[in-house]
């Protein structure tokens, strides 16, 4: 019973903030920037392409960048967390990689690679990858110090203490920094968007913005704001699937 | 704690550490030139992509004044913004220590304005504000408060409580307290909250500029990149990282030269 009002409250905060903003702008209350939420909704409705043509490219180089990253951050960590000597020049690297700021470069990259998918790839790559690798990094590192002595002493093979003890132990940590690049990745697409490019939510944000296109701006500006909360939400349900299952595991044992 | 006398008269020591570290940076400078004309000579790489040093250096000569009236720009907006986030923590924090229903009133909205997405929202407030000096104002705003506030939070409280007691002792006022015992203990945190917030102020105002394509680095950067303008591109991209560097070590050496406080 208690746990009813932790979801409802704010659903019924939002619709009822809606329903004030409706009447506001219908009487005149906001300024003319300000759209009304039935026409943010009218965008999306009375032109059936818009969601295929900004809402599916962002997603889909935001989606491509982020698991080109975690691939990458993934083999980095796996890499520093089995040799030694090469942990802090990977962390280096991913700290100077991160240290540049992506609002200032991503027109140079645009010259560099063109306005095509490779270039918002590589951008929400970058956007993303720093928050996986500190995950892994520390992930991997996370198991218990007697587990590994025990996996040591029962001379457990190298594909058993990774799969055993290693993984288990880093999903946490690991899910912390996929959860927080999610949005990132989604972010530094548009970001790339506004560089140069098709279509995209960016691109709409512009030419909206150029056209005075109130409803569109605030379409654009809300599809960003509910796809970077809605990656962050999906990463967060995988989350709580595969760490539920491991702390079960763990509670077997 | 053993004390350090080294630590306090640091001030003739100062100047003689700023000549050793400005040597060292005009000989990175030097190096990284040298390494960027020969990258560029021995691998014939075009003009487009990555220009030779000498002619970054002309293109700052010649359109020194645009970039002279642009660099302006985005400097004023990131310090108006600067100085109005700097006022709202420090008086937001304050109102936090002397009063937690303050806080627990305010601290959720604060929560909100750190999780809205800048990049997802500038365009909303380009579109209120209007094309210029406010937005990139309004920007820089919201990139650098939150920084600050959580800073100065932390600072404001990490107080020795025996120093608090004994000002209560001595019977200080509660003004009196913040002012002897608190805000000194705060300001390494506060400057240290203000080495990030500078940094995200720049390029806060570089997002901005390029949003709303009036003045400013940012739109110079993006208006360059599409005309081909490569050298005008580097420079300004130069210019834009050097503000931030500089804002970055003003605010470490503001930071240190405060630590004495805190010992």
């Amino acid at each position: 019973m208690r746990r009813l009002p932790v979801f409802w409250l704010p659903l019924v905060t939002a619709v009822l903030l809606l329903v004030v903003a409706e009447i506001a702008q219908r009487s005149g209350l906001f300024p003319i920037t300000v759209a009304a939420p039935s026409q943010v909704w009218q965008v999306l409705v009375g032109n059936p392409r818009l969601f295929g043509e900004t809402v599916v490219p962002t997603l889909q180089a935001a989606l491509i960048g982020y698991l080109c990253a975690a691939a990458a951050a993934l083999a980095a960590a796996s890499v520093a967390s089995l040799i030694a000597p090469a942990w802090t020049p990977i962390y280096r690297f991913g700290v100077a990689l991160s240290s540049i700021p992506l609002t200032a470069t991503t027109p140079l990259l645009v010259v560099w690679i063109g306005n095509g998918l490779s270039t918002r790839v590589l951008i929400a790559a970058l956007a993303s990858y720093f928050p996986i690798l500190v995950g892994a990094m520390q992930g991997f590192r996370a198991f218990e110090s007697t587990s590994a002595e025990l996996f040591h002493v029962l001379s457990a093979s190298p594909l058993q203490r990774l799969r055993l003890l290693v993984i288990p132990a880093s999903l946490p940590l690991l899910f912390a920094g996929l959860k927080i690049a999610a949005p990132s990745a989604i972010l530094g697409t548009i970001l790339a968007e506004w560089a140069g490019a098709e279509r995209g939510l960016g691109v709409l944000m512009i030419y909206a913005l150029g056209a005075f296109d109130v409803p569109k701006v605030w379409f654009a500006v809300t599809a960003s704001c509910l796809l970077a909360a809605a990656v962050y939400a999906l990463a967060a349900a995988i989350e709580m699937r595969v760490v539920r299952w491991q702390a079960a595991t763990v509670l077997e044992d | 704690m053993v004390s350090r006398p080294g630590l306090l008269p640091r001030r003739t020591g100062a100047l003689s550490a700023l000549l050793r570290s400005l040597s060292g940076i005009g000989m990175a400078i030097a190096v990284f030139v040298g390494m960027w004309a020969l990258l560029v000579h021995q691998f014939q790489i075009p003009a487009y992509m990555l220009p030779e040093p000498a002619g970054v250096w002309q293109a700052l000569l010649s359109h020194r004044a645009k970039l002279g009236r642009n660099f302006w720009f985005t400097a004023q907006s990131a310090l108006a913004g600067l100085a109005i986030s700097t006022t709202f923590a420090i008086a937001l924090a304050l109102a936090f220590i002397n009063s937690p229903a303050v806080a627990r009133a305010t601290f959720p909205l604060v929560i909100a304005l750190r999780t809205v997405p800048v990049i997802a929202v500038a365009p909303l407030i380009t579109l209120m504000v209007g094309r210029g000096f406010a937005t990139s104002v309004v920007v820089v705003t919201i990139v650098s408060f939150f920084p600050l506030l959580v800073n100065l939070m932390r600072g404001l409280g990490a107080v020795d409580p025996g120093m608090v007691e004994l000002m209560r002792v001595c019977g200080a006022g509660r003004w009196q307290q913040i002012w002897v015992v608190r805000v000194p203990c705060a300001l390494p945190y506060f400057f240290a909250g203000l080495r990030v917030a500078g940094s995200a102020a720049i390029l806060g105002a570089l997002l901005a500029e390029w949003l709303t394509g009036m003045k400013g680095l940012g739109y110079l950067i993006i208006e360059s990149a599409e005309l081909r303008e490569t050298e005008l591109m580097w420079v300004a991209l130069f210019i834009g990282m050097t503000m931030a560097l500089v804002v970055f070590a003003i605010t470490s050496a503001a930071e240190r030269a405060t630590l004495h406080w805190k010992r």
